[in-house]
């Protein structure tokens, strides 16, 4: 038993079905690991950008509405054919990102939010979620000041401050 | 010893409570090293009864659930800042979970490896405290756009949030849970389980 991690593009057999997604034969893909059970390879693979971008619309909003996660994808090697291919990483996670947002937008508005308030008012009617919101608007509002004093500040330095307003980020640390 | 992944039985507190939980479901295989490295850090923290201890096992625990987030393909959480639900929410998540464990339906609805699906197993931390570090945090939390809720960013974000075995929330809560179904290495949920109506709370993580 191993796990490798794995650089190789394949495409997926002509004709291969996926248990869940139905007819993927013809998508290509990148090995992210390698699986050997019984003597057989399984990779666990991420569709690559070139595939992803190509889905129609149709394709995509079959699964997005049963929440598949169709961007990877365990399959044999056996259903597998090398191919010479190389595509940037970060390109392929953007896309990924998107499928995230069109997800939201289509199917995720529709379930609970974890920082809703709704959900504890069934609990507890009584409770006033009104506080939750007036936070949310003075951290808006500070968020706002705080960048007008760093513009006024960096005003301070061109007139000659040595101040460093701005200069380095700056991030949320645990 | 406490219940499985548990860190005491406190359910209830005087004090005013905030409630936090985290699911998250990680692609597996066979003798899979994080899998084995988790469920060992899941016995250690029931087999204890020393607090820094098991904040120190969990925070480990969360930093390599952290580090698997490119594996994390579904995950849930949840909280509340509201007492009486708080506490309620916990009771609910530990109970829930160890009902499932030690259900003989659990174990059936499992299965070996199913080399024509993913293969997944699920961790959970849970967390009661009247601690003002959870609840501070939370109110950060509440900040986050709900389009990044469940990205794969967020999601590493939050188990990093854990991860550092200086971190306040655990050190200072009532309670707490991390666990890690199912029980048995040797079995998984399917990718087609985990799609059903009893999972049906999980979102995609991209």
């Amino acid at each position: 038993m191993n796990s490798l991690r794995q650089e190789r593009y394949f495409r997926i057999r002509q004709g291969y079905n996926d248990p869940c997604l139905g007819d993927i034969g013809g998508w290509e893909v990148v090995g992210i690991r390698s699986i050997t059970l019984d003597g057989a390879i399984y990779f666990d693979t991420e569709l690559t950008e070139k595939t992803l971008t190509s889905l129609s619309e149709e394709i995509k909003a079959q699964y997005y509405w049963k929440k598949y996660i169709f961007t990877r994808i365990r399959i044999a090697q056996k259903d597998t054919t090398p191919i010479e291919f190389k595509e940037d990483l970060s390109r392929r996670y953007k896309v990924f990102n998107q499928i995230q947002k069109d997800w939201f937008k289509t199917v995720g508005t529709h379930e609970t939010d974890p920082t809703k308030t709704a959900s504890d008012e069934e609990y507890d009617s009584t409770y006033d979620g009104t506080r939750r919101e007036a936070m949310k608007i003075m951290a808006f509002i500070g968020i706002g000041l705080l960048i007008v004093a760093i513009s006024q500040c960096n005003d301070c330095n061109n007139n000659g401050s040595q101040g460093s307003w701005g200069r380095s980020g700056g991030g949320y640390s645990s | 010893m406490s219940r499985y992944g548990l860190f005491n039985e406190i359910r209830t507190t005087t004090s005013s409570a905030t409630f936090f939980a985290i699911q998250g479901a990680i692609s597996s295989y066979p003798n899979d090293p994080l899998r084995n490295e988790l469920q060992e850090i899941v016995k250690a923290i029931s087999s204890s009864n020393n607090r820094s201890q098991q904040c120190l096992l969990m925070s480990k625990g969360c930093e390599l659930t952290a580090k698997a987030v490119q594996f994390t393909e579904y995950c849930v959480w949840d909280y509340t800042l509201v007492s009486k639900i708080a506490k309620s929410e916990f009771s609910s998540w530990v109970d829930g979970i160890n009902e499932n464990i030690n259900s003989k339906e659990e174990y059936e609805t499992s299965n070996s490896l199913v080399p024509a699906d993913t293969s997944y197993f699920v961790v959970t931390l849970a967390i009661l405290s009247t601690h003002i570090s959870l609840k501070t945090w939370l109110e950060f939390l509440e900040l986050k756009s709900r389009q990044d809720f469940f990205t794969r960013k967020s999601i590493e974000q939050i188990w990093n949030r854990f991860a550092k075995p200086t971190s306040k929330i655990l050190k200072n809560c009532t309670n707490a849970l991390f666990i890690v179904t199912p029980v048995s290495k040797d079995h998984y949920y399917t990718g087609t389980q985990l799609r059903t109506d009893d999972w049906d709370y999980l979102r995609p993580v991209y």
